[in-house]
Formats: structure tokens, C-alpha cells, sequence
């Protein structure tokens, strides 16, 4: 299992994001490096890339809140 | 809007075409595109190209749309967004920045700013964007500031605004591979400001379960911002639109 992670160096003040889509669904199968995630903040949209080929597994959904450096997911 | 109006919008576009060239004499001048999300489309090919040089680059892009409305693409999967679409009156295509729905068309002028390598600033991407801004609207003759304006549709801290009106959004992507990023940050100015806009905007925005109520004193174009003195000097009075 590898966490996907919102990298801590996104932007500067530490302040809070939301998740802005999934580009795949739960479940599915995606491969390391692949785009899977949009983190919104401040109109500017963040791409969050898988850190491994596996099977997605999503953990917050669209809208939530998110923190730089929490795991929003994982790849089994 | 009228042939005047039109004309103006040209007149204006190309105005700004020569300054941005005189400011950055690289930038790319696209007008006149034949499908909207293709127009769209295109900031993201430069930005996926510029990823794959190895040199740092800085890309700079002057363009305009046919008449749309532009969603984050996070919209197009909605259940609403069959009803939103047919509320808009217009195409309805995606972009992979954020934000809220804008509209596009010929009194529209997009500026898009893409860095790489040790360009970026990943961390404050609008930064470059709007230094080019304030840069190219010196150049016109009027200074603006960065700030959010209430009751203007796809608002954010950074606004270009002027007088307390919003004059352009911005919105921005940050794009990673590996170690490589690309920051694409791009402006929407408003060369003439057309209420219906916002009519269509809000309907959109509202089938996609938004609350949204704009404002249509929250907003101005470069048209009213000129005067007629300078649209003159740039061929866009009224005689000269007239004749």
C-alpha cells in the first residue's frame, strides 16, 4: 500500500485546500505517474500524481477539505 | 454587441497584441480560433510541450475564443450539467485550472503565462502572471491592483481590478512530472463588459447548485476605461469604428 500525499511545497502559507475531483474512480486501476487528483485552492488547481501502480483507493471526497501533506488516498 | 462594439474588441485585441510584443517579444498571438475547447486546449498542449524541454522556458499567449462559457472541468461529470449546458445559450466546454465559470468571446482577451524549470514559482503562481498584467496596463496608460471584488463572478484574490471593478480573473495549474513542473497561470481581461454575460453565468452556475449573484457594477472593460482619447490613438473612436 502507498499513500497519496499532498506534497507539503504546493504553496506558501500552509493554509487549507479542498479536494477538487478524482480523475478516476475507486477501485480503479491507474499506473504510477498518472494524474489522478485535482487539489483546489485559490483558482489554481493542483495535480496530485499516483506514487505507485495499483489499485486506487479514495479517501476523501470532492469538496473536502485537505491539509498540505495529508493522505487523500492510497494505491493497493 | 454591435459592429461597433466588434470593431472596437479588434481594434483593442491587437492594441494589446503590439504592447504584449513590446513587453514580450516571444509571446504567441492567437486570434480568430475555430473550436472552443480546442482554443482552450491549446494553453494546456504548450504547457505538456514546455514540460518535455529540458531548457527553462517562459511561454507567453494572447488569445480569443468564439463565445462560450469555460467550466473547471471538475463540472463535467456533474448530473446537472446537461441542464446547466442547455440553460448557457452557447457552447459549453472544460478547462483543468479553477475557479468558476467565465465566459469567452471577441470582447474577451485571454493572457496566458506558462513557466518551467527554474521560471516557476509554484508556490505563488499568479505572481508572474500578474506582474505581466500590471506591466501591460502601465503600458495603456492605467494602473490597477490585485484584489477580490465583491458581487463579480469568478472571484478571487487575484483579481486585476481597477477602481474597485473587476477588469480580469485569473486561474492557474500547477502541472508535475516527476521532477518537473510547469505553472500555467492565465488572465481573462475584458476588452467590453456585456451584462448578458453574467446572465448566462449565473444560470449555469445555479443548475450546478451554486449560489450565484453578480454584479454587473462589479465589473468594467477596457473600452470604458480608455475614454475616447485613447481609443482614438488606437483606431477605436467612434468615427474611426463608424466610417
Amino acid at each position: 500500500m502507498t499513500a497519496i500525499v499532498v506534497p507539503t511545497d504546493l504553496w506558501e502559507d500552509g493554509s487549507p485546500a479542498v479536494l477538487g475531483t478524482w480523475l478516476f474512480s475507486d477501485g480503479e486501476q491507474v499506473r504510477e505517474g498518472t494524474i489522478v487528483a485535482e487539489v483546489m485552492r485559490d483558482k489554481a488547481s493542483y495535480e496530485i500524481a499516483a506514487p505507485a501502480s495499483g489499485t486506487l483507493r479514495t479517501h476523501v471526497a470532492e469538496d473536502d477539505e485537505i491539509a498540505l501533506g495529508s493522505a487523500i488516498g492510497r494505491i493497493d | 454587441m454591435d459592429a461597433q462594439d466588434q470593431t472596437r474588441c479588434d481594434a483593442l485585441f491587437h492594441a494589446l497584441g503590439t504592447k504584449l510584443l513590446g513587453i514580450a517579444p516571444d509571446a504567441i498571438i492567437h486570434d480568430a480560433l475555430a473550436e472552443p475547447q480546442a482554443a482552450v486546449d491549446e494553453d494546456i498542449v504548450m504547457a505538456q510541450q514546455a514540460l518535455g524541454e529540458s531548457a527553462p522556458l517562459k511561454l507567453v499567449r494572447l488569445w480569443r475564443n468564439r463565445p462560450c462559457l469555460v467550466l473547471p472541468r471538475r463540472h463535467a461529470h456533474s448530473p446537472a450539467i446537461g441542464e446547466a449546458s442547455a440553460l448557457a445559450g452557447m457552447p459549453v466546454v472544460f478547462r483543468k485550472s479553477g475557479g468558476r465559470c467565465v465566459a469567452h468571446g471577441p470582447h474577451i482577451a485571454n493572457l496566458t503565462l506558462i513557466l518551467t524549470g527554474d521560471h516557476t514559482a509554484p508556490r505563488a503562481p499568479y505572481r508572474p502572471l500578474l506582474d505581466l498584467l500590471g506591466s501591460l496596463f502601465a503600458s495603456m496608460g492605467f494602473v490597477g491592483e490585485m484584489r477580490s471584488v465583491s458581487g463579480a463572478h469568478c472571484d478571487g484574490r487575484h483579481n486585476f481590478a481597477v477602481d474597485g471593478k473587476k477588469l480580469a480573473g485569473t486561474a492557474a495549474l500547477v502541472m508535475r512530472r516527476g521532477e518537473r513542473q510547469a505553472v500555467l497561470a492565465h488572465a481573462s481581461i475584458s476588452l467590453h463588459f456585456i451584462a448578458s454575460d453574467l446572465t448566462a453565468i449565473m444560470q449555469v452556475e445555479r443548475a450546478l447548485g451554486f449560489e450565484a449573484d453578480y454584479s454587473a457594477q462589479s465589473h468594467v472593460g477596457l473600452t470604458e476605461l480608455l475614454g475616447n482619447a485613447a481609443l482614438s490613438e488606437i483606431g477605436t473612436d467612434r468615427e474611426t469604428c463608424l466610417a
